[in-house]
């Protein structure tokens, strides 16, 4: 159990977290310069709270009203930095051997042929981190922080400095190391995307402070969230199951409690959890169920408020069954169609929408 | 070249030699405090490091004699001890490597604060404790600038005059260094063609010195963009 | 210790009782200072200017004499310049070593380089600013020299004070060159060394002291200057 509360003070402003988590994922989701990198490095002891305390499972590594404030290198924290920050004058084996050689045999619990093998750094490991690519200093700096045994792994933004396909690669092997390893993590990220694939709890922090705490769909999914997200991306994230899979059409049915999600082939199997993320503009809405139309997804549902008043757009909270969602029309439907509270509507989304990189395994 | 001479480039060596190696650690030292700590009176101890580039030489001999020598505080401690500065070529060091003390730092400084300090902090997380990150981290991606501020050092010390005549006078053997060889032998009837193989002597050091430093700085400009 | 204050006791006896031989001393230091920073300075400053701005043919071969005059010790260009006023030398029929044009001579040797370090430097950098507005007005780079000069007039002077400092802080050329003769060619830098080693400590404290106080208020005039044109844009 990680258990964070502290008050840290930085540049310009201050940070003020709390937050509880024993998922193998948590999640610290948030714009820059929001304050996320900070609380790591609080948790890392590379920052240094004004007060509060730090706790992962029995071991204090910061209480301020005890008076204890560890140093970074006897709290066992794991840290994979934004851009790698490997040791420019060292070989990639010299870099992976840094942390493991400090660490008492006693502590050491990573299986270093495991690990190399699981990030596919063997074949790097005479080479010179200057050589290496992107994608190939992440999976390295990653090797060098487990290859130390830490109690924990904190993630800054691992992904940022990678373009697309690196991003992709690094992610899968994150979820590899999630599911491989026992070994709980902290990721810091200001992509919902990132964040909707692998996290199980997610902390949201703006300016300075906790808003949002809570299980991944719980946390992302409340209205305000735009700022964070984007007005793009904002909407809903569903805990759904895997249903069944159409293997003729190529498409996979999710169960959520209120209804059922047709999407296109989902790798998963049948029973496995998943998170899917459905944007608020991809969602349509009608009063009678249609008919004769290509949307797969027409779901049945109440209004449970519609927002902002002006402009051309508003956004209308609904509740299917007992998940969340959120729809983006024109003000002008929502008066054509005299939208309240309480009105019984048919929400529309199109399967199209909510592609691979909407949706995460839990 | 006489066998005098020879005996005086030697001197100037081992007096340009030794004050380096003496005045390398305190460098280290005052130029890594310089580059990652803030403390109350950093730019007054800054400009004392500077003191010796500022002053003139004259000055600082005078200033380390009444310091240095047999009746001073710190001469006076350190002479039954048996460290004599006054008149050996040990003040001669002395007065060597603090004329390029200010230099040293400089360079040393430059190369530290150019190393992350995120560097540092991953090191930490890691394990390291502070004193294993400065020796395994921070000094190793420094030894550019120490080499730099090194023969700097060591060829300001090469042209040192006013400081070593001031301190621990003209004394043939002991202190009688390249640069008050070829004064003294401009004193001398005859002398004129000692000084002048010895004045370029000191040029092709210094030249050498400096030669060396540039190709340095070349290659590790070189190798920063060819990584 | 006590015989340290006793000599500065004595030392300041001297400065204030107006010595005659110290304060003699100390004029021909400035009058000397001040002759090779002028003959430094108003050869080092255009050069110096002109370098940072100017593409002309021999710019390489100036750069490269300038750097050489920079590193060379001091006491190798003293050498240089004895040999040259030197009896048996070719200037020596003009008899000017052993006496202050001498000293004037090795010092603004000394200086220029310096000072046209100095100001090529401030020049450059101030050339990167301004080089867009001076040529779209047509202006040369060889008549952007002066116009800069005038602009960065405060930068320079205190290039001047170091100038200035530097030639008042040299001893070993002088000594060659000048050959310490009293009356004549002693100043500060020299008697302050040789008192020393002759024991005749008050004398060689009270130049001490009164050349620290000059190069120590050069220095805080420089300071002064740049944090005021700092504020003031």
């Amino acid at each position: 159990m990680l258990e964070v509360d502290v008050v840290v003070p930085r540049g310009g402003f201050r940070l003020e977290a709390a937050f509880r988590s024993d998922a193998p994922i948590v999640a610290l989701f948030g714009r820059s310069g929001s304050g996320k990198t900070t609380l790591v490095n609080a948790i890392a002891g590379i920052a240094r709270p004004e007060r509060g305390r730090i706790v992962i499972g029995e071991r204090v590594l910061f209480d301020s009203a005890r008076g204890i404030d560890l140093a970074p290198e006897k709290r066992r924290v794991g840290y994979v930095f934004q851009d790698a920050l490997l040791f420019p004058h060292l070989s990639v084996r010299a870099n992976v051997a840094y942390g493991e050689s400090l660490t008492p045999a006693a502590e050491r619990f990573v299986d270093g042929e495991r690990v190399l093998a699981l990030l596919g750094i063997r074949d790097l490991l005479d080479r010179n981190p200057a050589s290496l690519s992107g994608g190939e200093k992440q999976r390295v700096a990653i090797g060098r922080a487990l290859m130390a045994s830490p109690r924990i792994l904190l993630l800054d933004e691992p992904l940022a400095s990678l373009d697309g396909a690196r991003k992709a690669e690094i992610l899968a092997y994150i979820e590899l190391l999630r599911d491989e390893l026992r070994l709980p993590m902290v990721y810091v990220s200001h992509a919902l995307e990132e964040v909707t694939r692998l996290a199980d709890r997610v902390v949201v922090i703006a300016e300075g402070r906790v808003i949002a705490e809570g299980p991944a769909a719980e946390a992302l999914s409340r209205a305000d969230m735009g700022a964070l997200t984007g007005r793009f991306d904002e909407g809903a994230v569903i805990e759904a199951r895997v249903a069944a899979h159409d293997a003729r059409f190529e498409l996979t049915t999710l169960a959520f409690a209120g209804g059922e999600l047709v999407v296109p082939n989902v790798d998963a199997l049948p029973g496995e959890p998943v998170r899917v993320r459905v944007r608020a503009r991809d969602v349509s809405l009608a009063l009678s169920r249609p008919s004769g139309i290509t949307i797969q997804n027409v779901l049945e549902g109440d209004v449970v408020s519609i927002g902002h008043e002006f402009g051309a757009i508003v956004d209308v909270a609904l509740r299917i069954g007992h998940t969340a969602l959120s729809a983006r029309i024109t003000r002008k439907a929502a008066s054509d169609l005299a939208l309240a509270p309480g009105a019984r509507v048919f929400a529309m989304v199109k399967a199209v929408s909510i592609d691979r990189r909407s949706v995460g395994f839990a | 070249m006489s066998g005098e001479e020879s005996g005086i480039l030697l001197l100037s060596l081992k007096v340009a030699f030794v004050g380096l190696a003496a005045s390398l650690p305190p460098a280290i030292a005052v130029a890594f405090v310089l580059a990652r700590k803030r403390f109350p009176g950093k730019t007054l101890f800054d400009a004392f490091v500077h003191l010796p580039l500022v002053l003139p030489p004259v000055v600082v001999g005078y200033a380390l004699l009444v310091f240095f020598g047999t009746q001073g505080p710190i001469g006076g401690l350190l002479e039954p001890l048996g460290i004599v500065f006054a008149f050996r070529w040990t003040g001669a060091a002395l007065a060597a490597s603090i004329m390029g003390f200010p230099l040293l730092v400089r360079a040393i400084r430059l190369a530290m604060e150019a190393v992350d300090p995120r560097i540092e902090a991953a090191a930490r997380t890691l394990g390291a404790s502070r004193t294993r990150v400065f020796f395994t981290v921070t000094m190793p991606l420094s030894v550019s600038g120490i080499v730099t501020g090194a023969l700097l050092s060591f060829a300001r010390s090469l042209g040192e005059f006013g400081a070593t005549i001031t301190f621990v006078s003209n004394i043939p053997g002991e202190t009688r260094t390249l640069p008050l060889a070829i004064y003294t032998f401009t004193q001398v009837p005859g002398g004129d063609a000692q000084a002048l193989r010895l004045a370029l002597f000191s040029v092709a050091l210094s030249l050498a010195a400096l030669a060396f430093s540039e190709w340095l700085v070349r290659r590790s400009s070189a190798h920063a963009s060819h990584a | 210790m006590h015989d340290i204050l006793a000599s500065i006791t004595l030392a300041a006896r001297l400065i204030a009782g107006g010595d005659a031989e110290l304060w003699r001393i100390v004029v021909l230091s400035l009058e000397v200072s001040l002759a090779s920073a002028f003959f430094a300075c108003a050869i080092g400053l255009p050069l110096g200017t002109l370098i940072a701005v100017g593409d002309f043919p021999a710019r390489r071969a100036v750069v490269v004499m300038m750097n050489a005059l920079l590193g060379l010790p001091s006491v190798v260009v003293g050498l240089v310049v004895y040999l040259l006023l030197s009896r048996a030398g070719p200037l020596g029929s003009i008899g000017i070593l052993f006496t202050p044009t001498a000293i004037v001579i090795a010092q603004t040797l000394l200086v220029l380089p310096v000072v046209a370090a100095l100001s090529r430097q401030f020049a450059e950098d101030a050339w990167g600013e301004y080089r867009e507005q001076l040529t779209s007005l047509g202006v040369s780079p060889a008549r952007a020299v002066p116009t800069l000069l005038w602009d960065l007039r405060l930068t320079l002077f205190t290039v001047v004070l170091a100038g200035f400092g530097r030639g008042a802080s040299e001893v070993g050329a002088v000594m060659i060159v000048g050959g310490n003769i009293d009356g004549v060619t002693r100043v500060m830098t020299t008697s302050i060394a040789l008192e020393t080693s002759k024991g005749d400590l008050p004398l060689a404290l009270g130049l001490g002291i009164i050349l620290l106080t000059i190069v120590l208020a050069l220095n805080a005039l420089a300071f002064a200057i740049r944090e005021w044109s700092v504020r003031h844009g």
